[in-house]
């Protein structure tokens, strides 16, 4: 250090440097002799802290954009790993979009699901909070049933003569406590009590992304728009969920093959290749599948949606047929996960 | 309608400082530990309660509305990204984004060597605007005070904080642009800064946020 330890010249920038008036050498000196002597530190903080109420007197409305901006770019920045939290946020972003863009002449059209336009929405905003609820972080605390059919019921109830935008409101409520759930590291090998099973966090949120899509192709539809697959990495998460259960779908649905493998190959972007066990137990390696299944990654997963038939898709098969034909058949059983 | 919910020369009346204090820094330790679980919802509440603050101080310094947009969300993630840094009993929050927005801000001023430009216009304050938001009637209070804080300055060190500070020039530079000697300058920012200090305190303000 250049300047002498007596209490004039670098006491006397403690001023300059709580206003940020020091260029980067002085600044650093200061900072060292601060870390020497702690009642000039103390000085110091008092005068930083002062500075920095100065700043009050501007305060003005920030442009109304930035909240969002801010917000969207922390959950990227926390999420950017985490494949299963980005394909729910994009899946929820985009349902977003496409309520706000429903008009009151939409509300009753029908849509595949079996209900109207609104009370689809009404479903999917019972369906996020209790989704919310089952993360322990309740939205519509009132409404305390777990079976999604009579929490609909009771939502539709609820909402009779709401706006559409306070449903909306409810479900964006939903999805904030998710999201926000889903954001903390501690949560990635949790599991959530859904639908009757302890389901591991990052299949959660991967089949609510594949809900999501499925339900906003419903709406598109039913306002005569144009259907779109997700971002082939989004898809890839799904697909990939609906290859993992299959073995649980074959047993449920009473077609598993003990001591049988399958191949599965999706084309396309976000598709894959992977090895299932069609016995309800995992598929040793080295053993040559007995059915090797190509089919495209967009149509599989809306056949694991319902919302294409098994009988509709077009796949290839080499090897046993059967198999093939119970692997499609299988593959809708993922919808009700 | 900004200007219907300024209050009558009343700064800060009936509000209890040491209570609201209290109250505050409770919310902020505890937003602090949401913030660490990465609670976004936490984010959004100190969004809610700075932002007019942090954006009106960086577009102040600054004088471009865009850039300063960019070094204010840079303020807020980093928060989100460094909860642990605010340290809830060394200051407020308030005080905590104060300092961040200034020095990122000051960062940028330097490094687009725009002080030049800027340290002719600041020679002359600007008039206030206000946010329209909730924090409005708060962000009023506060900049009373804190105005009636810095009038007590004799104006050669209100005039030599305000290039500092909201210039962003180095105390060289002040003492350029005012024709005066650089130990001269370096003094009047210590001692007029230590007044608004003692003056912030006599109205318990840091303690208040």
């Amino acid at each position: 250090m250049s300047r002498p330890h007596d209490d004039t010249p670098l006491d006397d920038l403690l001023g300059a440097y709580a206003l940020d008036a020091l260029d980067a050498t002085e600044a650093a000196e200061v900072e060292a002799e601060l870390a020497q002597r702690p009642e000039l530190a103390r000085e110091a903080e008092r005068l930083v802290r002062t500075a920095a109420w100065l700043g009050a007197t501007e305060a003005i409305s920030a442009p109304p954009s930035m909240r969002d901006a801010v917000l969207a770019r922390a959950r990227a920045r926390r999420s950017s790993s985490d494949g299963p939290t980005t394909a729910y946020l994009a899946s929820t972003a985009r349902l977003a979009e496409t309520f706000a863009s429903l008009a009151a002449d939409d509300y009753m059209e029908p849509t595949p699901n079996g209900l109207g336009v609104r009370d689809l929405v009404v479903h999917l905003a019972a369906q996020e909070s209790l989704l919310a609820q089952a993360v322990d972080r309740p939205v519509v605390p009132e409404v305390a049933e777990g079976d999604i059919d009579a929490r609909t019921a009771a939502f539709v109830e609820r909402y009779r003569i709401a706006t559409l935008e306070e449903v909306t409101e409810v479900w964006r409520r939903s999805v904030d406590e998710v999201a926000s759930w889903a954001a903390d590291p501690g949560t990635r090998h949790e599991t959530v009590p859904w639908i009757g099973l302890d389901m591991p966090r990052d299949n959660f949120l991967v089949a609510r992304a594949f809900e999501n899509w499925i339900h906003r192709d419903d709406l598109l539809r039913a306002q005569g728009r144009e259907v779109e697959p997700p971002p082939a990495a989004e898809l890839h998460e799904m697909a990939e969920l609906s290859i993992r259960t299959l073995p649980f779908a074959l047993l449920v649905t009473d077609r598993a093959h003990p001591g049988k493998g399958a191949r599965v190959v999706l084309t396309g972007g976000g598709g894959g290749d992977w090895r299932v066990g069609m016995g309800g137990a995992r598929p040793d390696p080295g053993v040559a599948p007995d059915v090797t299944f190509t089919a495209d990654v967009v149509d599989w997963c809306l056949v694991a949606g319902e919302r294409l038939a098994p009988a509709a898709l077009v796949h290839e098969v080499e090897g046993a047929r059967e198999l093939a034909d119970d692997l499609v058949a299988a593959a809708p059983a993922f919808a009700t996960l | 309608m900004v200007a219907a919910r300024r209050q009558d020369g009343g700064a800060g009346a009936g509000v209890d400082p040491g209570a609201a204090a209290e109250r505050q820094s409770g919310w902020e330790a505890a937003t602090r530990a949401r913030l660490m679980s990465g609670e976004e919802g936490a984010l959004g509440a100190v969004y809610d309660q700075y932002s007019s603050f942090v954006f009106g101080l960086a577009q102040r310094v600054i004088g471009d509305p865009r850039a300063a947009e960019d070094v204010s969300q840079e303020v807020f993630l980093h928060l989100w990204e460094h909860p642990e840094a605010f340290d809830p009993t060394r200051g407020s929050m308030r005080t905590w984004l104060g300092t961040l927005t200034h020095r990122r801000a000051v960062d940028y001023v330097r490094r687009e060597e725009a002080r030049r430009r800027r340290a002719q216009r600041e020679a002359s304050r600007r008039p206030m605007s206000v946010p329209d938001v909730d924090e409005m009637a708060t962000a009023l209070v506060t900049a009373e005070r804190v105005r009636a804080a810095l009038d007590v300055l004799p104006v050669e060190q209100r005039e030599c904080i305000d290039l500092a500070y909201f210039g962003g020039l180095t105390y060289r530079q002040v003492a350029e642009a005012l024709g005066i000697p650089e130990g001269t300058a370096k003094s009047r920012l210590r001692l007029g800064l230590r007044r608004v200090a003692e003056a912030l305190e006599a109205e318990g303000l840091e303690q208040w946020a």
